[in-house]
């Protein structure tokens, strides 16, 4: 009887966010009868689909133990970048141009945090700030805008009624699954979030996993950075302001350790969803644009601090000295 | 002979280790003469005067965040305190008179970092989770800050004591006091002594019998407290009270405490670093000024700036562990 008690607290407790969710559906669907369409079910995935992009590329970094601020800053320059290079050059080479931007930005900030042995917050700020000035150097500081059917169907057409962002979301999901899960990278990232040093001696090539990271984050950015001009047809620096935010949040809500070496692609979508459905039910019911923003952030001090008690009482009951004899390995991993 | 060359060498060898070990000063002070030879404006009276000017808020401010640097944590919310703190203030000062204005800021600058520090402590957080913590808190007063002030500017309509303590060289003694007496809690003092102690091994601070949710609470409440200081001095110097003041100032304080040489890992560092991470930060952004680079161009150099300063202590430090 017991048993059951704990495997049902259990199942409860790992679910948590899929449970959240639901309750938030099913009380959005009894209280605003748009809730519940087909349209607006579309509609949330499409609000989530570009951030969702990054939030897969943030889910391998943050596993990794890595994560990364120039994402926002980065996702304006490339939105510039593709705008301005397919009104004067055409789109196949704009896309060339915006993806060889986002692995030069990945392979210096992996450069930076990887071999100079830089703390990922110090270097991705540094890079957020020179991109966020070269971003507002190239336009002086005003969008720019660019008409054209072929590319206005890329971010605005749908295949079957699924928006064609959405199906990279989707595409983007499934890729970090499979990666995570089945591949040897994918392991290797889960050795060097979990424990750099002791991924190190087993002979996982640390630097290059740390800088592969940022590599795929500035290529998830610039995919994401191509879909956002494309479907807004302008390049403007301000755009995705919010990104790294609202993407760690998506990540962290999701259940995505941020102290490294747990998490999967799965509980991000969940996260994104939470953030999705969350936002799309504020604004049904009207609510103000700042209290959004109240709501968001009281949410992510909650979902934070439970994970952070959760993971250490799980710790502290996996190295408490009467069980193995071990003696409390906390300070021995710190310095 | 023989004893003469060894002197000489280590000499040198000292020499080269202060040049290194102080890198981005001696690079700063060959670029400042440089500018001064190629534009006389820069080394005015009138010029230091604007710089130390320029500074001063940013460098109160990255006083406290030296305090949660130190213990190994940040605070992302304090740019959106400053907001809200300027919009009390500055209703209190048109309002209620200088007493209130300057009190209850303080208070409620201790008051958020409570806020903070309280979550921080019970959940016995790090850096990663003040990061998203602080950030969260920042969304928060951000919104709160227009809220309250229905997004608008307040103008200071007061003219006695308020609008007076950001005039002039006020802010910039204000920094000074606060930088001495932020160096001396932190080497001189019991306390600082463990600040320093549990940013470098909260483990071992534990067992040793540091209380460290006591002292992440107020090393949180320092800070707060601390930017309430620059929360009101800012209002009062620009005469006015708006609820986007403080947007990107966290970002401007940790830069300068980063390029000082405070390591994000937390336990080491001193209010000297601030000081020369706030000088740095200012003096550059002058020279700039004065070139006419522009606005949007700083924010590049800036960020390479941050990015070189970081690299050259690092590779310094692994020079000098190498040698042992």
């Amino acid at each position: 009887m017991s048993g059951m008690k704990q495997n049902v607290s259990k199942i409860l407790k790992n679910n948590i966010v899929v449970i959240a969710l639901l309750l938030l559906v099913v009380i959005m669907s009894i209280v605003a009868d748009t809730f519940f369409t087909v349209s607006n079910i579309v509609n949330i995935f499409t609000q989530i689909a570009i951030y969702g992009i990054v939030a897969c590329a943030m889910t391998i970094s943050i596993i990794g133990g890595e994560f990364d601020l120039s994402v926002s800053s980065l996702i304006g320059v490339i939105t510039i970048l593709f705008t301005d290079f397919s009104k004067n050059y055409g789109v196949l080479p704009a896309i060339a141009v915006c993806l060889a931007a986002g692995i030069v930005v990945g392979l210096i900030n992996g450069f930076l945090v990887a071999k100079i042995k830089m703390s990922a917050f110090v270097a991705t700020l540094s890079t957020m700030l020179s991109l966020k000035g070269f971003a507002l150097t190239y336009t002086s500081g005003k969008p720019i805008n660019y008409a054209n059917n072929a590319i206005y169907e890329f971010g605005n057409g749908d295949v079957l009624g699924i928006p064609i962002i959405v199906l990279f979301f989707f595409g983007a999901l499934l890729l970090t699954f499979f990666v995570l899960r089945f591949t040897r990278f994918g392991r290797g990232v889960y050795a060097t979030g979990g424990n750099p040093m002791v991924a190190k001696m087993v002979g996982i090539n640390v630097t290059f996993y740390k800088t592969m990271l940022f590599v795929i984050l500035g290529v998830a950015t610039a995919i994401a950075g191509i879909l956002m001009g494309a479907r807004l047809q302008s390049g403007n620096s301000l755009y995705g302001r919010d990104l790294t935010m609202s993407v760690v949040a998506g990540v962290v809500i999701g259940g995505t350790s941020l102290s490294g070496g747990r998490g999967s692609a799965f509980k991000t979508l969940w996260g994104m969803l939470v953030i999705g459905v969350l936002f799309n039910a504020l604004m049904i019911l009207g609510v103000q644009a700042n209290i959004q923003d109240v709501v968001k952030g009281a949410i992510l001090i909650a979902v934070v601090s439970t994970d952070a008690v959760f993971a250490q009482r799980k710790s502290r009951r996996k190295i408490s000295p009467g069980q193995d004899g071990a003696k409390p390995a906390e300070s021995q991993t710190t310095g | 002979m023989n004893t003469k060359q060894v002197t000489k060498a280590s000499i040198g060898r000292k020499a080269l280790d202060f040049v290194s070990g102080h890198a981005i000063i001696f690079l700063m002070i060959l670029l400042a003469i440089i500018v001064s030879i190629i534009q006389p404006r820069f080394l005015t009276g009138q010029n230091l005067m604007n710089i130390l000017n320029q500074i001063a808020v940013i460098g109160v401010l990255a006083c406290g965040m030296t305090f949660v640097l130190i213990i190994g944590c940040i605070d992302l919310s304090v740019g959106a305190q400053m907001s809200v703190i300027g919009i009390i203030a500055v209703t209190l000062a048109n309002g209620m008179g200088d007493v209130a204005a300057i009190l209850l800021p303080m208070i409620a600058g201790l008051v958020l970092g409570v806020v903070n520090g309280g979550i921080m402590a019970s959940i016995n957080g790090r850096l990663g989770e003040s990061f998203i913590i602080t950030y969260g808190m920042q969304s928060v007063l951000a919104a709160a800050a227009l809220l309250i002030s229905g997004g608008l500017f307040m103008m200071v309509t007061n003219t006695t004591v308020f609008s007076q303590i950001g005039k002039g060289l006020n802010p910039v003694w204000v920094f000074f006091a606060l930088v001495i007496i932020c160096q001396f809690v932190l080497t001189k003092t019991h306390f600082g002594r463990n600040v320093m102690f549990m940013g470098a091994n909260p483990a071992a601070a534990r067992l040793s019998g540091i209380n460290v949710r006591v002292y992440t609470m107020v090393v949180f409440m320092l800070c707060g407290f601390i930017t309430a200081i620059a929360g009101t001095l800012l209002p009062s110097r620009v005469m006015a009270a708006n609820p986007n003041a403080g947007i990107n100032y966290e970002l401007d304080a940790i830069a300068a405490c980063v390029v000082g040489g405070i390591s994000m890992k937390g336990g080491s560092g001193s209010f000297v670093n601030t000081l020369v991470g706030v000088l740095v930060i200012g003096v550059l952004g002058n020279i700039l000024n004065l070139l006419k680079v522009s606005t949007y161009e700083q924010m590049i150099v800036k960020g390479i700036v941050i990015a070189l300063a970081v690299a050259l202590d690092i590779i310094n430090k692994n020079r000098l562990l190498r040698r042992g």
